[in-house]
């Protein structure tokens, strides 16, 4: 052991002790050789020995830079060799490869496959989850909101005087930003055109941390300059409507017929609140907004100080907000601030989902590499005569070792090289599939980090299945080569391949389980009757400007005039006007307390709340919901005529449960607290969600609200006579007032799917891993049952010559893969008890432990093991028992 | 630092190991002779220096060495020429005589006449 230590210290070292000798040998000839000469000269032999050496310089140095020269040389030359030996060993893998057309390409078919889907949704969860947001410091930014746990809000956006005691008070923030959504109507130009804006408080920028592009981004003297006056736009608003003008700074915009002076492009990646947003407007909202602190609609964004924790940042709010409470009752008791880091508001909702994609695309991978290593199982046991072979002519058991594991690292990262092409097309495809359900989309593609992911992914499948069959290097040569290939039992590797196939059938479960669950879900979402009729409805939003429509009765009239020339247009058989659209944020929302006939009077914060809708008559009409008891709104439903409303079943069933309620009276605590009085009741609809229950809605007639919006939504019913409806619809608008254009044009029937997208995402793309991963593993029990009954064809031609039938081989070549897919079924429906607890939230009507989808599943798996393995069976029993006992072949 | 004086000495130094090599083969001390007896004690350089000028030439391939018998029958190391030494003796006296034409030129002539 020591010498051996002491060799493998030189060889680390890099020189051999012959070469350190060699170097002393060269370096005494010459000194010896140059004394000789003097000597024989007549010099005396100290004298001779020092001029020598004066001449000759250090040996001790001189030799010793002659071993660094040998070291370095031997370390190259080390290098190159295994250098070489890897690339002798690569070489030869690719001949095995090329000589098995076979086995390669179903290997690599595979590997492709679980490497090329990971690819794509790991490019997917990086680009939309993993990068950091794109602003400066980005961990200290987060949004604000108001929650009140007893009305289950728990996340509202602040009303602007909260926000202004905030910024005054919190010691925990370096700033406060707030803005609101906004849109304006683009008057200088022709035909006038809306576009998306936001009113921001002038530091939001600088809370972000983000620069413009062209010139400069908001600040405190812009809000002062009167409002509109200063604006700030969007690199896409810059392009389309000033052709990327380079003298844009100093310009103005026409805001709602305004003058705004624009001080600044932003660059194309700036997206808040939303891409879309085109304007940026300045209002000091900390200091000249009214004190209405029930008026809840602002975004707040804080910069935290350093080493400040959100929960931190939190506890000083709540300190303040507590405070607030008190101060302003009406408003504020019962409410709390919560505090969200921003990379969790842009990405919470989505991460979950692309988790869940992530572990099943794992999945996948794990089942090709089980199928891969089955493979190399079955094929290092045909080629054990070759292996003993080599060992025999000297081959060192850890080369033949080193030689198979390079063999599974090149398959892998051909593997890798062909799932890179595969997941580029799957990026694409998933992005097709995307619904605007992920944030930062834009940004998804296969980058180099991705690469590097998908490298790494290469390497460690290639180890994965090459581990398996490596364990079974043959070091028994000679037996080997004594027992003669053909006739090796391979028990081991049997086994093995079985528990294999085992485990390929478990994960399956899973993954079917998950995607079936997904698929009954989507279903029953589907089959929910949305309570309005999607056919022929084209909706859209309008949005006035206080400055031309400053009072509520020009409002009113404008929006009867706007329905009045909606239903004069061909094609059109219904229109109207109302606060808010089904399935959709777009719209103005919200619930109000009220106080019905029949229950007690509770103090407001404790009276009960429901949604709160300003409609025209022609609304509800124009969406199929229809009136169940009592009547409609008519237009003669006037301001000045009695106040009436409906309410929707939901809400009748609530309050006067058994009862008709038409005739009923109620009061909705807002600007005024009169009473209004049931004329009707209409159906219920899914506003939320698909798959929210419906919950109380009230409809006051747009002539008798106490306020009415600028900012409506248009639907309009087509009766299907007109090819396009949507020019008359649009033309109708502008006919009312030039400056106020329809704009977010759309009908119901996309808004309804786009409301099931999220599901359809998922649903499609945990079904086609599901798909990949049960056609893999038919791949897996088929190829195993087909090695067994090759390799078996000898015995089962001797059983068969004993009398053994046909039907009884074919029943047990089925039965043993049916035994091992049992088993992998087991354990798998284990699995998936655990793991579909994860979908519980994603599921609508369908609890994850349904025992029909479980046990369908299983069925299904094991009816596929019988299939993959009675064409193999089939052969089996086909032996001929004497050309089987003749053959000596495998 | 290299035991050797300068980069110029250092070529050079290797220009004169082909050049004492180009008759046949030698060992160190051979070689060291050899550039003492033709250039005439002019360079004077630390003999030590020739070693690893000689082994990094072996590494580059311009030299290849052997253990064989010295004139007085001791085991010495010999050097000699490669094809790959030749053609850099070849280059390298060219070049030499280029640069050192040059430079006498302008010592015998001076700058303007250029």
């Amino acid at each position: 052991m020591g010498g051996d230590a002491r060799g493998w210290l030189r060889r680390l070292l890099g020189s051999s002790g012959r070469a350190e000798e060699e170097i002393g040998e060269e370096i005494r000839f010459h000194i010896e050789g140059r004394v000789e000469e003097l000597v024989e000269a007549g010099w005396d032999p100290g004298d001779a020995r020092r001029d020598v050496l004066r001449r000759f310089g250090d040996p001790g140095r001189v030799a010793s830079e002659l071993r660094r020269l040998a070291r370095r040389r031997a370390a190259r030359r080390r290098w190159r060799e295994t250098i070489g030996s890897i690339l002798r060993d690569v070489r030869y893998a690719l001949r095995g490869l090329r000589r098995n057309p076979g086995f390669t390409s179903v290997a690599l078919l595979t590997l492709a496959l679980g490497i090329g889907a990971t690819t794509a949704i790991f490019s997917v969860l990086d680009a939309v989850v993993l990068q950091p947001l794109p602003f400066h410091e980005p961990d200290r930014l987060v949004l604000v909101f108001e929650q009140n746990r007893a009305q289950e809000i728990l996340a509202e956006p602040p009303s602007p005087p909260n926000y202004a005691d905030w910024v005054r008070e919190s010691t925990s923030f370096e700033a406060i930003a707030a803005l609101a959504d906004e849109s304006y109507t683009l008057t200088s130009v022709d035909p006038p055109r809306v576009v998306e804006g936001a009113v921001v408080s002038p530091n939001l920028f600088q809370v972000l941390g983000v620069d413009a592009a062209m010139g400069r981004t908001l600040g405190p003297g812009d809000a002062r300059a009167g409002e509109n006056a200063r604006a700030v736009i969007s690199h896409a608003l810059w392009q389309e409507q000033f052709g990327g003008d380079s003298g844009i700074v100093g310009r103005t915009l026409r805001l709602n017929a305004r003058a705004a002076e624009i001080v600044g492009v932003m660059p194309p990646s700036f997206d808040v609140p939303r891409p879309e947003v085109a304007v940026w407007v300045p209002r000091d909202y900390a200091s000249d907004l009214g004190d209405n602190r029930q008026s809840r609609y602002l975004t707040v964004i804080g910069r935290m100080k350093p080493d400040v924790t959100p929960e931190r940042a939190a506890a000083d709010l709540n300190r303040i907000h507590t405070r607030l409470g008190e101060l302003y009752p009406e408003a504020n008791r019962g409410w709390s601030v919560s505090v969200v880091p921003a990379h969790e508001y842009v990405v919470g909702d989505v991460r979950g989902i692309l988790l869940l994609l992530f572990g099943a695309v794992g999945f996948v991978l794990l089942i090709a590499c089980a199928n891969v290593a089955s493979l190399l199982l079955g094929r290092s046991t045909h080629r054990h005569r070759e292996m003993a072979v080599r060992a025999a002519l000297g081959a060192g058991r850890r080369r033949l070792r080193s030689q198979l594991l390079t063999e599974s690292l090149v398959l892998g990262l051909l593997g890798g090289i062909l799932g890179t092409g595969l997941a580029y097309l799957g990026v694409r495809f998933l992005l097709t599939l995307e619904p605007g359900l992920l944030p930062r989309a834009e940004q998804v593609g296969v980058d180099l980090r991705v690469l590097g992911f998908t490298l790494a992914v290469s390497l460690a499948t290639g180890l994965a299945f090459g581990f398996i069959p490596g364990l079974r290097t043959p070091g028994t040569a000679v037996t080997g080569l004594r027992e003669g290939a053909g006739r090796i039992t391979g028990m081991g590797s049997s086994l093995a391949r079985r528990l294999l196939v085992a485990g390929e059938v478990a994960i399956s479960v899973v993954l079917l389980v998950g995607a079936a669950l997904l698929v009954r879900s989507f279903d029953e979402l589907r089959r929910v009757d949305p309570g309005f009729d999607a056919e022929g409805v084209h909706v859209a939003s309008v949005s006035l400007s206080s400055q031309t429509y400053p009072e509520n009765s020009g409002r009113v009239r404008y929006f009867g005039e706007l329905v009045e020339r909606l239903r004069q247009v061909p094609g059109v058989a219904e229109a109207g006007v109302t606060t808010t659209l089904p399935l959709t944020p777009s719209g103005i929302d919200f619930d109000l307390p009220y106080r019905a006939e029949g229950h007690p009077d509770l103090p407001e914060e404790q009276l009960p709340q429901g949604d709160y809708r300003i409609i025209t008559p022609g609304a509800l009409e124009a969406l199929g919901i229809e009136v169940v008891r009592g009547r409609g709104l008519r237009d003669s439903d006037r301001a000045e005529t009695s106040r009436v409303l409906l309410v929707n079943q939901a809400m009748a069933r609530r309050l006067w449960p058994g009862e008709d309620g038409v005739g009923k009276t109620i009061e909705i605590h807002y600007i005024t607290n009169e009473p209004w009085q049931v004329v009707g009741v209409v159906e219920d609809t899914r506003h939320q969600a698909m798959a929210a229950r419906p919950s109380p809605q009230m409809f006051v007639p747009l002539a008798q609200a106490d306020w009415v919006f600028n900012y409506m939504q248009v639907v309009v019913k087509e009766e299907g006579t007109v090819p396009d409806v949507r020019e008359g619809i649009r033309d109708a608008a502008l006919e009312v007032d030039r400056d106020f254009p329809l704009y977010a044009l759309t009908d119901m029937e996309a808004i309804l799917a786009e409301s099931l997208a999220r599901d359809r995402f998922l649903t499609v793309l945990l079904g086609t891993f599901a798909a990949l991963a049960l056609i893999l593993s038919a791949a897996g029990i088929y190829g195993v049952v087909s090695y067994q009954v090759a390799r078996r064809t000898r015995e089962i031609g001797v059983r068969m010559a004993l009398g053994a039938d046909r039907s009884g081989v074919l029943a047990r070549t089925v039965g043993e893969a049916l035994a091992t897919a049992g088993l992998g079924a087991l354990v798998g429906i284990g699995g998936s008890l655990l793991l579909t607890r994860l979908l519980s939230g994603l599921l609508y009507e369908v609890s994850p432990a349904d025992p029909l989808i479980h046990g369908g599943v299983a069925a299904l798996l094991l009816a596929t093991a019988a299939l993959s393995a009675f064409m193999p069976a089939r052969r089996a029993a086909s032996v001929d028992p004497v050309s089987a006992l003749k053959s000596e072949q495998v | 630092m290299s035991p050797i004086g300068s980069d110029t000495l250092y070529g050079t130094l290797n220009l004169l190991i082909l050049k004492s090599l180009a008759d046949g083969s030698l060992h160190g001390l051979g070689i060291a002779r050899r550039i003492h007896h033709i250039s005439d004690d002019a360079l004077r350089i630390e003999e030590g220096a020739l070693y690893p000028a000689l082994h990094r030439m072996e590494r580059d391939g311009f030299l290849e060495a052997s253990w064989g018998k010295s004139e007085n029958n001791r085991r010495a190391k010999f050097y000699e020429l490669t094809a790959a030494g030749r053609r850099q003796l070849k280059q390298e006296a060219e070049r030499w005589r280029r640069h050192a034409g040059a430079v006498s030129r302008v010592l015998e002539l001076g700058w303007e006449t250029k």
